[in-house]
């Protein structure tokens, strides 16, 4: 993560910098702010947007196949958001200090990280519904946290985002219960997604969390704002009594409330699968940059015409 | 929403059975023009030349498919049939749509070039429906001309930039153009029957003069533009319900899942 | 006073961004009402693709009237250092009609 020469920052200025935090302040571009912490938002921020683009793929390759106009336009303006979540989320992440172009460039190049759940394909339309429902779910989860982040900017992206994402969330339910309660074929369809997705769910919101200074400065300075488990707890909480209620089985045959320990517990997954997917060895990783990559060389063409146009004016 | 046809507050054009069907016509083959080329600007999705038209294209194809929608009901109501089984039950040959519309999206410079020429088609059609005493048809109209407004500003907007931008975008708008071209004098086709209602002075202009008008509007802004205006003949049959192989593909795509299961709720 | 809009580690938006000058900051007014507020910002060619672009970006599900859109490198701005100068450091309680209600309690017990 780091360069060969981290610049030191200026100890007075990184001592008021903790103290206005501590004292629940936030910071805005243009504030100075350790070298580090600028690092890492800028981080969090283009893989939040990376996500975001990436998201769309699989989502978007229903639209032509969505078997209502209601849930065509629906899947259409769902869409639409993310990607529109994505120019909110890269313009703030620009200033920084990393232009657009360079983001999205690397997340063409396969260097830049996007969330796991998106290097999964989608295989069915009742996929389409399990991604409106859990995925964006647990992407709340996260979002919701982060809206108490010091960092201003991205804290009011986010309120944006969650209030987005909430009716997405809340069309997708709807779409669950149609299924749900619809033919034999479509209930086996939905448990059938259920079961493929149930894994990438439990891997999102990252490994139990080791503690380390890393961790402890994340924390101080409200980059991160609760824990992996704590994500995850609060995700099993809201969803596991929905697909309950519909009569659907839990895909996690150790997945349970622990009524003594107060929280779920469930079967460890599989964090070398995790790391394979993030590192870019996903089940569709290379398929979807592949189709980025060839969207992005088709308009090479038209982004030198608007440049020369942009010249000219 | 039978009172559309039947009811009092119906236009003459509905109520009387020598013109019905021809306003069903007109009515299902706009509704199919916006189905239509709706699908195929949300293939787009995700895929834009750059991220704020990929929200804007986005917009303009969840209003073509709403229009399609709000069209579509009026049909289906007439009919006695629920709207998805309009969009997603018929046939190629029962669609009636412009040929235009069902090619595939091709590059940028052909959407462009493909959205500007139907926004400009859409405009004249709508403004004629508009001004014509067609009752709550006519109001329908005025309510669709307000966003397809927009769609013309984004569409010309881009034409102008690109045609303006140098050799190489000036290049591609025109091979765009010659390429769309002919299928876009198609637009004005004559739906089945429209005669009727144009004799019976229910809407005007008639189709033909709609033809010109667009014509006259499209190569005012062409010539500006210093683009060439292609000499070719109309390619037609779409409103007959003559169809390429491209709108069999795009609907065997687009019905794929409803097909599975036409009578389950999605 | 007056620097140019500043983003982080005091950088310039022009300092970060070659074509800088494709960044149109956006002001949505949701009626008449309301002021024009700054909703975001769009990447485009030019001030009339900003507003065709930024029509769906930031006003298709709030209410609007209206647009502007302003290129975002000629945004003047203060910097947050200089927080101080807008918090009074001696009072200012003949701006507030706090100091008029003060005077009719007075008077009225008179």
């Amino acid at each position: 993560m780091t360069a060969a020469v981290e610049p030191v920052d200026n100890p007075e200025q990184l001592v008021a910098f903790e103290t206005r935090l501590k004292a629940g302040d936030r910071v805005e571009a243009g504030e100075w702010m350790p070298a580090r912490y600028r690092a890492e938002c800028l981080r969090l921020i283009q893989m939040h947007a990376n996500s975001e683009l990436m998201g769309a793929l699989p989502e978007r390759e229903w639209i032509p196949r969505a078997p209502t106009l209601s849930r065509k336009m629906a899947l259409v303006a769902k869409v639409q958001d993310e990607i529109g979540h994505a120019q909110l989320l890269y313009r703030i992440a620009e200033d920084l200090g990393k232009p657009r172009v360079q983001m999205i460039e690397e997340l063409l190049a396969g260097t830049a990280k996007f969330h796991n759940v998106f290097h999964y394909p989608a295989e069915t339309w009742a996929d389409v519904i399990v991604i409106q429902v859990f995925v964006d779910g647990a992407a709340m989860q996260t979002q919701g946290s982060l809206r108490l982040c010091s960092y201003a900017p991205y804290a009011r992206v986010l309120r944006r985002i969650c209030y987005e994402e909430d009716f997405h969330i809340r069309l997708g339910i709807d779409g669950f219960k149609v299924l749900a309660e619809g033919t034999a074929a479509q209930r086996a369809m939905l448990q059938d997604a259920l079961d493929r997705w149930w894994s990438p769910l439990m891997h999102f919101f990252g490994p139990h969390d080791q503690v380390s200074p890393h961790l402890e400065t994340m924390m101080r300075w409200r980059i991160k704002v609760k824990s992996n488990d704590e994500l995850r707890q609060q995700f099993l909480r809201q969803f596991v009594p929905l697909i309950q209620e519909y009569g659907l089985r839990l895909p996690d045959p150790g997945l349970a409330w622990d009524e003594q320990k107060g929280h779920y517990v469930y079967s460890e997954p599989d964090w070398e699968e995790f790391r394979r997917v993030i590192r870019g060895e996903g089940p569709r990783t290379r398929e979807r940059l592949a189709l980025r990559n060839r969207a992005h060389d088709q308009h090479r063409w038209v982004r030198e015409a608007v440049a020369q146009w942009e010249r000219a004016a | 929403m039978t009172g559309t046809w039947t009811g009092p507050d119906a236009p003459p054009a509905a109520r009387d059975a020598h013109t019905r069907p021809a306003l069903r016509a007109l009515v299902l083959a706009a509704a199919d023009d916006e189905l239509i080329l709706g699908h195929r600007h949300s293939e787009w999705t995700g895929f834009g030349p750059d991220i704020e038209s990929d929200v804007a294209l986005s917009s303009i194809a969840q209003e073509e498919m709403g229009h399609a929608r709000v069209l579509y009901e009026q049909v289906a109501a007439l009919d006695g049939v629920d709207i998805d089984r309009l969009a997603f039950g018929r046939s190629p040959q029962a669609f009636r749509n412009a040929v235009l519309l069902e090619r595939p999206n091709g590059d940028w410079a052909f959407t462009i070039v493909r959205a500007w020429l139907y926004d400009q088609a859409d405009a004249v059609r709508l403004a004629a429906i508009a001004a014509s005493p067609l009752g709550t048809f006519a109001a329908l109209a005025r309510t669709l001309q307000r966003e397809e407004k927009y769609h013309l500003l984004f569409s010309d907007a881009w034409l102008m930039r690109l045609t303006r931008s140098g050799p190489d975008g000036r290049a591609r708008i025109q091979a765009a153009v010659e390429a769309a071209w002919p299928e876009a004098l198609g637009i004005f086709e004559a739906t089945p029957d429209v005669s009727v209602l144009v004799e019976a002075a229910m809407l005007a202009p008639a189709p033909e003069e709609q033809a010109a008008r667009w014509d006259a509007d499209v190569r005012a802004r062409l010539a500006e533009l210093g683009l060439d205006v292609p000499v070719a003949n109309a390619r037609t049959g779409g409103r007959a319900g003559r169809h390429t192989p491209d709108l069999a593909a795009l609907l065997d795509e687009m019905t794929s899942v409803w097909r599975t299961d036409p009578s389950a709720r999605w | 006073m007056g620097a140019r809009r500043l983003t982080a580690s005091g950088m310039r938006l022009d300092q970060i961004v070659p074509d800088a000058g494709h960044v149109f900051a956006v002001f949505r007014q949701d009626t008449k009402n309301d002021t024009h507020v700054h909703v975001g910002d769009v990447h485009a060619p030019d001030h009339e693709m900003a507003l065709v672009l930024a029509k769906e970006q930031f006003a298709r599900r709030d209410p609007c009237v209206n647009l502007w859109a302003v290129r975002y490198v000629d945004v003047a701005a203060t910097s947050y250092d200089d927080v101080d100068m807008f918090a009074p450091a001696t009072d200012k309680s003949y701006r507030f009609g706090g100091s008029y209600r003060e005077q009719q309690r007075t008077y009225r017990r008179r």
